[in-house]
């Protein structure tokens, strides 16, 4: 696992770990880009996402509003939603 | 060998919330699936197998997303069905709020491959901690927001209301990623039937590195409709009313416990021949 990322691993799970000074000497010991510790300690999470180089524009919506049925879900194509649209 | 498949969740936050079951089930699988709520965590998710695949390249915005969700569910089944054991991980609980999860499931135990999930813990959990709510002490109700506006569902002022996804509320095409003003206003005048315009409310956002903060914004309901909403923004509606005490199974209740009582106190008898 990347340092960086073990860094945000071991902030979130030692309780200990929650206050500045033990933040601080954490990226100390870690000796990461000054780019990313600085995007840390400032809590910024674009800088860090840039500077990680990670996927942009993720989606996080897994719930539809509604299912189209389980007769319907391998009917469920591009093409018969298109058709659906214009009236057939 | 036969193919398996388990959906796990990582929980919210990063590295606080993953239990050493979905741990173990990510770094023992063949291949992994991932669908994460960030960059961030979908990395972290990649450093910890060799074989990690990305649901996200599935979404499109304009696309259905019914297609996109059954579209995840083939690539999932694809590889259970060549004999993989594999392991599909969601941010939070894997089955909250979160379709793809039960669809493969269904799909692999129809075609006879062995498919569970385990727990995590989502979103819902978060904002019990986060917003000191406690569900049980006057009933929660919890609604995809678009969904409580296409169907006439119940709601009970003396109950927290809490609305999923209310940033994309309205959408029937299921395309879009985010709905404006108009939308809202619509969802705005529903919940006006019930709660009164400056009834306070809440957009929460869990926290997901261990640099964010949570979200806990207070706002009158009238002014949601102009508010900043976000695709992982959660709508808290708290209660507007008391419980109104039901009086009529109070009767019947106290009636039962008064027989109860009588026959408590009456002799037991013993027949000896």
């Amino acid at each position: 696992m990347s340092k960086v990322i073990q860094v945000l691993e071991q902030m979130s799970r030692d309780a200990n770990g929650q206050n500045d000074d033990a933040i601080n000497n954490l990226l100390a010991a870690a000796q990461l880009d000054t780019e990313i510790t600085t995007a840390i300690i400032n809590k910024d999470v674009i800088t860090l996402e840039r500077q990680l180089d990670v996927r942009p524009d993720i989606v996080c919506i897994i719930a539809p509003a509604e299912d189209d049925g389980d007769e319907n879900e391998e009917n469920d194509t591009e093409e018969n939603t298109n058709n659906w649209i214009i009236g057939f | 060998m036969s193919g398996s498949l388990v959906c796990v969740g990582t929980g919210m936050t990063l590295g606080a919330h993953i239990c050493p079951i979905a741990s173990s089930y990510i770094t023992q699988a063949d291949v992994v699936f991932s669908l994460m709520s960030t960059g961030i965590t979908e990395r972290w998710v990649e450093e910890m197998h060799e074989d990690v695949r990305s649901l996200q390249p599935y979404y499109q915005e304009g696309k259905n997303r019914n297609i996109t969700y059954n579209e995840m569910v083939n690539a999932i089944l694809a590889e259970v069905r060549i004999g993989k054991k594999v392991t599909a991980v969601f941010y939070g609980h894997p089955g909250v709020f979160a379709c793809v999860s039960h669809r493969a499931i269904d799909k692999a135990k129809k075609e006879n491959f062995t498919a569970h999930m385990e727990a995590g813990i989502s979103a819902e959990d978060c904002l019990y901690a986060d917003l000191s709510i406690d569900p049980g002490k006057t009933g929660c109700i919890n609604y995809e927001a678009s969904q409580f506006m296409f169907y006439q569902r119940n709601i009970d002022p003396a109950a927290h209301l809490v609305l999923w996804q209310v940033g994309l509320a309205g959408d029937k095409s299921l395309g879009k990623f985010s709905t404006g003003k108009a939308y809202r206003q619509i969802l705005v005048d529903l919940l006006l039937k019930t709660y009164p315009a400056d009834h306070k409310v809440i957009l929460y956002q869990a926290k997901v590195l261990p640099i964010d903060t949570m979200r806990a914004e207070y706002i009158a309901l009238a002014d949601l409709i102009d508010a900043e909403l976000f695709m992982h923004t959660t709508l808290v509606i708290p209660p507007s009313e008391k419980m109104r005490p039901n009086q009529a199974i109070l009767d019947k209740l106290a009636e039962l416990d008064k027989q109860e009582l009588k026959s408590s106190y009456r002799p037991k008898l013993t027949l000896v021949l």
